[in-house]
């Protein structure tokens, strides 16, 4: 082949022009950390990584979810303890009754503050936000009765607020006080409610009934025992909640690694090959000069 | 046999003739890096001999040489790689101007990994969740107003840059046909000139070489090819009409409906060259991805709407569209109503249920529900960013192998008609020898004539 001076400079800025293009991207590479940055790079390789932060967000979302159901069902298992507790000391109050007639009215009084005290409970608000009147939340659940009896009316809509754990599958994380009161019948027809068999045995121990009291015990024990084991459901939730937190953990991090993998550089390989090619662009350099020192100028001048 | 005249005579065709051969080496050199030239050589012929055939005189005395002159000066040029050359040329240009448009579009739908449409619903249905999860926390709603309505923003950006994009293409393609024009009005000019030299016996190989770098220029940005003519001249087709006839060429332009030649005032389509592949992109790839794009804001509005209108919001009003009705990306926005008091924002299924957010969560579950012909919205925006992506790098492709193709053609074009200085100062050397031995020719005959003329018979 005949070999023209335009032929071997052009072949030259051809060689040396792919080889500082591979160059440029394998630098790029090792400074961005990343084997593509554009769709044309790597087009199936990019849709995947789309897809695979799609998975992400969605799978951060609901491990966002487990923490708020999470945060819901701690609040509400607290405000359950605090009922318990005030149920705990209205037995032992009426327990206390010492004797028939009047004179217990300090310990009638203590009853209706424990039955204040289950008011509280059940009207506790987090953030503005009232855990136990379903999606009527903007309103305490329960209100004072004007007409007396039963002292308290429920204002809530038993809606359950559920929290998403994964596509399609919902947690319940609320808890109504019509069912842990048994307001309006919810959790029993033929019981009256807490705050009512409260008060009936404030009454009952103000007149020193001991007859009406044992009786309100008796259904005030049913009540307890309600809330005890509603309680215990809460805490089975809580549990639930956070394995699903665990599964949901692990596999964010199993799709962040795959995330890693498709759009990821080998950084040992690249800078390999960053070296190979820097020693490739500088023979091409050299050969460039090497070719141009050689001129038959030399000789006849 | 010529005498000692004759001899002067064959001396001085022998300066002639290496003084034009040199002339042709040194004109070599000069334009040993200039594009497009072609090595030229002056090609040397004996004159005939003397005395002519078939005289007395040659019967007798026989035929004697009588010198050189220069027959001719060859263009070292091969057509057929002219052909292959353009029919690359052609190719290349319409892949790398396509693939120049598309990559605004790639920069556009994905200027950095991670930052696409796709992510942006990821955002925009999270945002509903989050409200799913606290509906009655106003704040929360404004962070979902606020990633709405960059949702709706980036859109019509996306189709707006898409038009603008289109319009720089229109320049360019404006341009083009301009530059299209001028040089078939050049290469009319060189077709005339060609015709010229070649009636007054000249030999134009300068001309022939401008003319084709002008119709490789040409091969890249409509993909033409020409036609060998009569007495030098080239003709040249552009979709079955003549864009140069001889020494007269016909112009284009551009209009409303597309390209118009002055030839029948037709319209052409150019479907090679950089042209050919700026009006692609323009007219094929660029509306498909604008098509996308109103798919998917089209399904997002009325999926989102659909659901939203059976919601109540925080002020129990139902019935109520959270983007304006719409299907065009171009005027995808949220509802005013909503932008203006986010309470509005429907996330209960019954009325005054401010802590029901399950319409919320049913809009946020969009993002898993296949809305479009089996496919959720998210994945239609993938396939966008796949069908862009795939489409440069089809370009691409096409690039690295049309170049690579014409970077072989171009090297057997430049061992065959490139200058190469070590052979040219071998020959300027051979020929300058000649050219001394031609000066001692004249020199030797004049010694024999001054021996004759001053001392024959001198006493």
């Amino acid at each position: 082949m005949r070999i023209s001076d335009s032929m071997i400079a052009s072949s030259l800025i051809a060689q040396l022009g792919k080889a500082s293009t591979r160059l440029f991207q394998l630098q790029e590479q090792v400074a961005s950390g990343l084997a593509f940055r554009t769709l044309s790079q790597n087009p199936a390789g990019s849709v995947r990584a789309a897809s695979l932060r799609s998975s992400i967000a969605e799978l951060s979302r609901y491990r966002t979810n487990t923490d708020d159901a999470r945060e819901r069902l701690s609040l509400t298992e607290v405000s359950l303890a605090s009922i318990i507790e005030s149920l705990r000391d209205a037995r032992l109050a009426a327990l206390s009754l010492s004797h028939t007639g009047g004179g217990n009215d300090a310990l009638a009084d203590t009853v209706h503050q424990i039955s204040q005290q289950v008011v509280r409970g059940i009207n506790f608000a987090s953030q503005g936000r009232y855990l136990f009147g379903g999606y009527k939340s903007l309103t305490p659940p329960v209100v004072e009765n004007v007409a007396g009896v039963p002292p308290y009316l429920y204002q809530g809509d038993r809606g359950d607020v559920s929290f998403q754990l994964s596509r399609g599958v919902s947690i319940i994380a609320s808890l109504d006080a019509a069912e842990v009161l048994n307001l309006d019948g919810a959790a029993d027809p033929a019981l009256d409610d807490t705050l009512e068999t409260l008060r009936q045995v404030e009454v009952a121990i103000r007149a020193g009934d001991r007859d009406a009291v044992e009786a309100g015990l008796v259904v005030l024990e049913k009540h307890f025992d309600r809330v005890v084991s509603l309680r215990g459901a809460i805490g089975a939730r809580v549990q639930h909640v956070e394995l699903a937190a665990t599964r949901l953990e692990g596999v964010v991090l199993t799709l962040q690694a795959l995330l890693s993998e498709t759009q990821d550089v080998d950084i040992t390989q690249a800078i390999t090959e960053l070296r190979g090619q820097e020693i490739t662009y500088q023979a091409a350099a050299a050969a460039a000069s090497a070719l141009h020192r050689a001129s038959l100028l030399d000789y006849f001048i | 046999m010529s005498g000692l005249f004759g001899i002067i005579n064959i001396g001085l065709s022998a300066l002639l003739a290496h003084r034009q051969s040199l002339d042709v080496r040194s004109h070599n050199l000069a334009n040993v890096d200039t594009p497009g030239y072609s090595r030229q050589e002056a090609l040397l012929g004996a004159n005939p001999p003397l005395p002519p055939a078939g005289t007395a005189e040659a019967i007798v005395g026989g035929q004697f040489g009588s010198g050189v002159n220069v027959v001719g000066v060859r263009r070292a040029r091969e057509s057929f790689l002219d052909l292959q050359a353009r029919i690359c040329e052609g190719a290349l240009g319409k892949w790398s101007a396509a693939a120049g448009g598309l990559r605004e579009v790639e920069s556009v739908l994905s200027p950095i990994p991670g930052e696409d449409i796709s992510s942006l619903l990821d955002e925009l249905w999270n945002a509903w969740e989050t409200v799913a999860n606290h509906p009655e926390d106003v704040s929360l709603r404004y962070i979902l107003l606020e990633t709405a309505t960059t949702v709706a923003d980036t859109f019509r950006d996306y189709v707006e840059r898409l038009q603008s994009m289109s319009l720089t293409i229109d320049t360019g393609v404006q341009t083009r046909v301009q530059q299209v024009n001028s040089l078939t009005t050049q290469i009319a000019e060189y077709n005339r000139q060609i015709t010229v030299a070649l009636a007054e016996r000249r030999f134009p190989n300068d001309l022939y070489d401008s003319r084709d770098l002008l119709l490789d220029r040409l091969a890249e940005l409509t993909g033409a090819m020409p036609v060998n003519s009569a007495e030098g001249q080239i003709i040249v087709y552009l979709d079955g009409r003549p864009l140069i006839q001889g020494g007269s060429a016909h112009q284009l332009s551009v209009t409303v409906t597309g390209i118009v030649t002055s030839y029948d005032a037709a319209e052409v389509q150019i479907t090679s060259g950089e042209i050919g592949g700026l009006l692609e992109a323009r007219n094929v790839a660029i509306p498909s991805y604008l098509n996308e794009l109103d798919l998917i804001a089209g399904t997002l509005v009325t999926e989102v709407n659909a659901l939203h209108q059976t919601g109540f919001g925080l002020d129990d009003v139902t019935g109520r569209d959270f983007f304006v009705a719409g299907t065009a990306a171009a005027d995808i926005a949220v509802d005013p109503a909503i932008a203006a008091n986010v309470r509005a924002i429907a996330a209960a299924a019954a009325i005054a249920s401010p802590g029901d957010g399950s319409v919320a969560l049913q809009v946020a579950n969009l993002r898993s529900t296949p809305v479009l012909a089996g496919r959720t919205v998210n994945e239609v925006a993938q396939t966008l960013l796949a069908l862009v992506g795939n489409d440069i790098s089809t370009c691409q492709n096409g690039i690295d192998a049309q170049q690579f193709a014409l970077d072989q053609i171009r090297r057997q074009q430049q061992s065959i008609s490139g200058v190469s200085i070590d052979e040219e100062l071998t020959y300027l050397t051979l020929t300058q020898r000649a050219y001394q031995a031609a000066a001692r020719i004249i020199t030797t005959a004049d010694e024999m004539l001054v021996v004759i003329i001053e001392r024959m018979g001198v006493r």
